[in-house]
């Protein structure tokens, strides 16, 4: 008894002490606790939670941050951000971790994307907008064209001025590249054109042609577009027949426009659950389908038309649709592009609504799908090799050795399934770098899969998995047979990595991925790799992710009694593939 | 007593608060920089010039055995040439004071320079096979051997690029992952990198 109240009392000046530590805390953010920068997007105040750091002068925001009204997805990969705008702006920038949150330089992003930051320190704010990211004139027999260009839809507010003669050109919603320029024209009457930021809150670029007389202008394109176009002249005199003359030569063949438009753009799934692209316009409208390669994408043509709509937001998990961007081709030809995951049939028809398109995608991958791994092309490349050793574990064992082990492994396992895999090599042959993805890309395999183990500066400190990838069109690949190995081997998990310098990746024209299975300067990682067990493991873990990423079922497929005696073998004489084909496949690639 | 502790644990609260409170009011902070190791009692004289060095750096936090790339400054004679001497002091590695902050050596075991040309902006640095032969690495090491010697050698006034060579020739790759044939140029991002860990 006495016990307990000797506790309750020693408890009292505890209670006291976090009272006035709360006390503390709360007076003080309420007093002396800088307010938090506002943040706008153009001239609307975007709520930034939590709010933005400052550091080294740059302005950090979160990765949470939702740009407003503006086609800008921001999310984290690994310990880097990404920022994706339209077409194809992206960016990777690195962040920094603050408070739990992941924080991105704004400046860096906004540079990337298009757009354009600007820190007012005084008024505490941070203000985002599309950036007008040029000022074209071109002189054509007295009359000018003039295009703004910018990476987001814009629209102008266009208006003439008597004395002195100018062309007014407005665009809200909007910075400019610098705070102010000037552009001399001379010729034609145009004097110059002079552009500036009249203000940042609210947010307005005022463009003015400067002329000796008033000028009489046609818009083009004025509404809702990346290139602001339109085409203006000064009457050579202040007469009622110059200011004819000036009409007809504005009007001349040349800026005429049928009309036509493409209205709206929309991405949904059919019923089958293949991607659709619609695309609708205001009158009956030919298109021609374009099939691009690498990255993969499909582009749709719409002669004579404009485009008065914005790029579609992609729904999530649509399958292959990875984004749709649209831009004027020429002045005459309106072009929708829908970029992939990867290589996709396409067929366009018209759709019920009068003026529609529909565009509907198959992955080239589901025709393989449907039979299970069957005909699947598989380049399995063994890391390192011959006398490009790689790293030597802290047991002596090579590196190149494990990897071959591992990926002959992976060979017999796709081969049982119907797949049809080929090696980059099959025994200790020295193969270049670069002769590896060259034999993927001219064998036109349909993945590639690197198999290395890792090391680091320091023994013992690392251990677990890391994936690699370069192009974004593989990183689905790289996700699955990352998370199958980490899942199936009890291994930590070190991260997909996005690396731009690695050959075998960046050189492949495929989804390609290179998987480091551990670390051989881990003592116990580099254990587990020198047993049988362990490697077929990892290569029925790699089997098991392909069959997941092309969508064949393997929950059912029993580890056969075969694959079970595989096992426990040991790496030379494992698997036995036919050296004749190795080697004819390394000649040829050294032939080229 | 017992009102002396009450009243010195209050006091300790108060000022524990206000530290805590004062930290919390500050944007994160870099890590704090290395200090360069100066020669003892060596005045700053003409006599020595002072070059920038790239060293692996194991992050403090984050994911166990991540490496980055750390600045750390040399005093070297002034008559020496920068490169061969930045180079010099790469293979040298970090001081004990610099190994027990986290940084490593770069260069594998044994690597000796034995030269480096300038051709304009472009730096051929020649080193011994070890550089190839002694690599233990995985993907990410070889970038951090890699670029320890392209950030430190453009860190000098005017070196845009970097060749490497092993005995005078050139290699395509240090450790199999990347290429080396061609002249690189810096990569900050690995640098930057660190900070994510901070
Ligand atoms: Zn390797």
């Amino acid at each position: 008894m006495s016990k307990g109240g000797a506790v309750t009392t020693a408890r009292c000046p505890f209670r006291y002490a976090l009272l006035v530590w709360c006390l503390v805390l709360h007076t003080g953010s309420l007093l002396a606790a800088p307010k938090a920068p506002e943040v706008y997007i153009g001239s609307k105040v975007a709520p930034c939670a939590p709010s933005p750091i400052l550091q080294d002068g740059e302005v950090y925001l979160p990765v949470t941050f939702r740009y407003a009204g503006l086609p800008v997805t921001v999310f984290a990969e690994g310990e880097t951000v990404v920022v994706r705008g339209p077409g194809q702006l992206e960016g990777c920038l690195p962040a920094l971790q603050h408070q739990g949150t992941l924080y991105y330089p704004v400046n860096r992003a906004c540079a990337a994307l298009r757009l354009s930051a600007r820190w007012d320190e005084k008024a505490n704010r941070l203000s985002i907008a599309p950036r007008v990211d040029a000022i074209r004139p071109e002189m054509f027999d007295r009359l000018m064209t003039l295009r703004i260009l910018a990476g987001y839809p814009l629209t102008a507010r266009l208006e003439l001025e008597r004395n002195p003669g100018q062309l007014i050109i407005e665009i809200a919603e909007a910075h400019l590249f610098n705070d102010s320029t000037l552009i001399p024209v001379n010729q034609g009457g145009i004097t110059r054109i002079r552009a500036t930021q009249v203000s940042y809150q609210p947010c307005l670029v005022r463009i003015t042609v400067e002329a000796e007389a008033m000028p009489q202008y046609r818009a083009l394109s004025a509404r809702a577009t990346t290139e602001i176009c339109l085409r203006l002249g000064v009457p050579e005199n202040n007469t009622p027949e110059a200011y004819t003359v000036l009409d007809r030569l504005l009007d001349a063949p040349g800026s005429e426009l049928t009309g036509l438009a493409v209205t709206g753009i929309d991405v949904g799934t059919s019923e089958e659950g293949n991607p659709l692209v619609v695309v609708r316009t205001n009158g009956p409208a030919q298109a021609k389908v374009l099939r691009l390669g690498s990255p993969p994408r499909v582009a749709l043509d719409i002669e004579n038309a404009t485009i008065q709509a914005q790029a579609p937001a992609v729904p999530p998990h649509t399958p292959l649709v990875q984004r749709v961007r649209l831009g004027q081709f020429t002045e005459k030809v309106a072009r929708v592009v829908v970029d992939l995951v990867e290589e996709a049939e396409c067929v366009l028809t018209q759709g019920h609504e009068p003026g529609t398109l529909v565009l509907t995608l198959r992955s080239a991958l589901s025709r393989v799908q449907v039979t299970g791994l069957k005909g699947l092309k598989v380049m399995v490349d063994p890391g390192h090799g011959g006398s490009l050793s790689g790293t030597t574990g802290l047991s002596g064992r090579r590196e190149q050795d494990i990897n071959l082990d591992i990926a002959k492994r992976l060979y017999r396992l796709l081969e049982a399934a119907g797949a049809k895999p080929t090696m980059t090599r099959y025994g200790d042959d020295t193969v270049g770098l670069r002769a590896r993805p060259a034999m993927a890309n001219s064998q036109g395999v349909h993945i590639f899969i690197s198999i290395h183990c890792n090391a680091n500066g320091r023994p013992n400190s690392a251990r677990g998995i890391e994936t690699y990838y370069c192009h974004q069109h593989s990183y689905r690949l790289a996700r699955t047979l990352h998370y199958r190995l980490v899942k199936e081997l009890g291994a930590p998990d070190r991260q997909v990595r996005r690396r731009p310098g690695l050959v075998v990746t960046r050189e492949t024209k495929m989804p390609s991925v290179l998987l480091e299975i551990g670390y051989m300067n881990h003592r116990e990682e580099d254990r587990l790799l020198g047993t049988p067990e362990y490697r077929q493991r990892a290569a029925r873990a790699i089997f098991n992710g392909i069959a997941e990423y092309v969508g064949a079922s393997t929950t059912a497929a029993p580890v056969a009694a075969e694959e079970a005696a595989l096992a426990v073998e040991e790496l030379e004489d494992a698997v036995v593939i036919e050296e004749g084909e190795a080697a004819a496949t390394v000649e040829e690639q050294e032939g080229q | 007593m017992r009102r002396v502790a009450c009243l010195a644990i209050l006091l300790l609260a108060l000022v524990g608060g206000l530290i805590l409170w004062s930290r919390a009011q500050r944007p994160p902070s870099e890590p704090p920089a290395p200090t360069p190791p100066r020669a003892q009692n060596a005045p700053e004289s003409p006599a020595s010039q002072r070059i920038t060095i790239y060293l692996a750096r194991e992050l403090p936090r984050g994911t166990q055995g991540e490496f980055v790339l750390s600045p750390v400054e040399r005093e070297v004679a002034a008559t020496a040439a920068p490169t061969m001497a930045s180079l010099e002091a790469l293979a040298a590695g970090p001081t004990p004071a610099e190994e027990s902050e986290g940084f490593r050596a770069t260069l594998p075991e044994g690597t000796r320079v034995l030269g480096v040309e300038r051709e304009g902006g472009v730096v051929t640095a020649n080193f011994s096979r070890e550089l190839r032969d002694n690599f233990n690495g995985g993907a990410d090491w070889e970038e951090i051997v890699l670029y320890s010697i392209v950030n430190t050698l453009t860190e000098l006034e005017g070196v845009d690029s970097v060749r490497l060579t092993v005995e005078g020739a050139p290699i395509e790759s240090i450790g199999g992952h990347l290429s080396a044939e061609e002249p690189l140029r810096r990569n900050s991002e690995i640098v930057v990198r660190g900070k994510r860990g901070e």
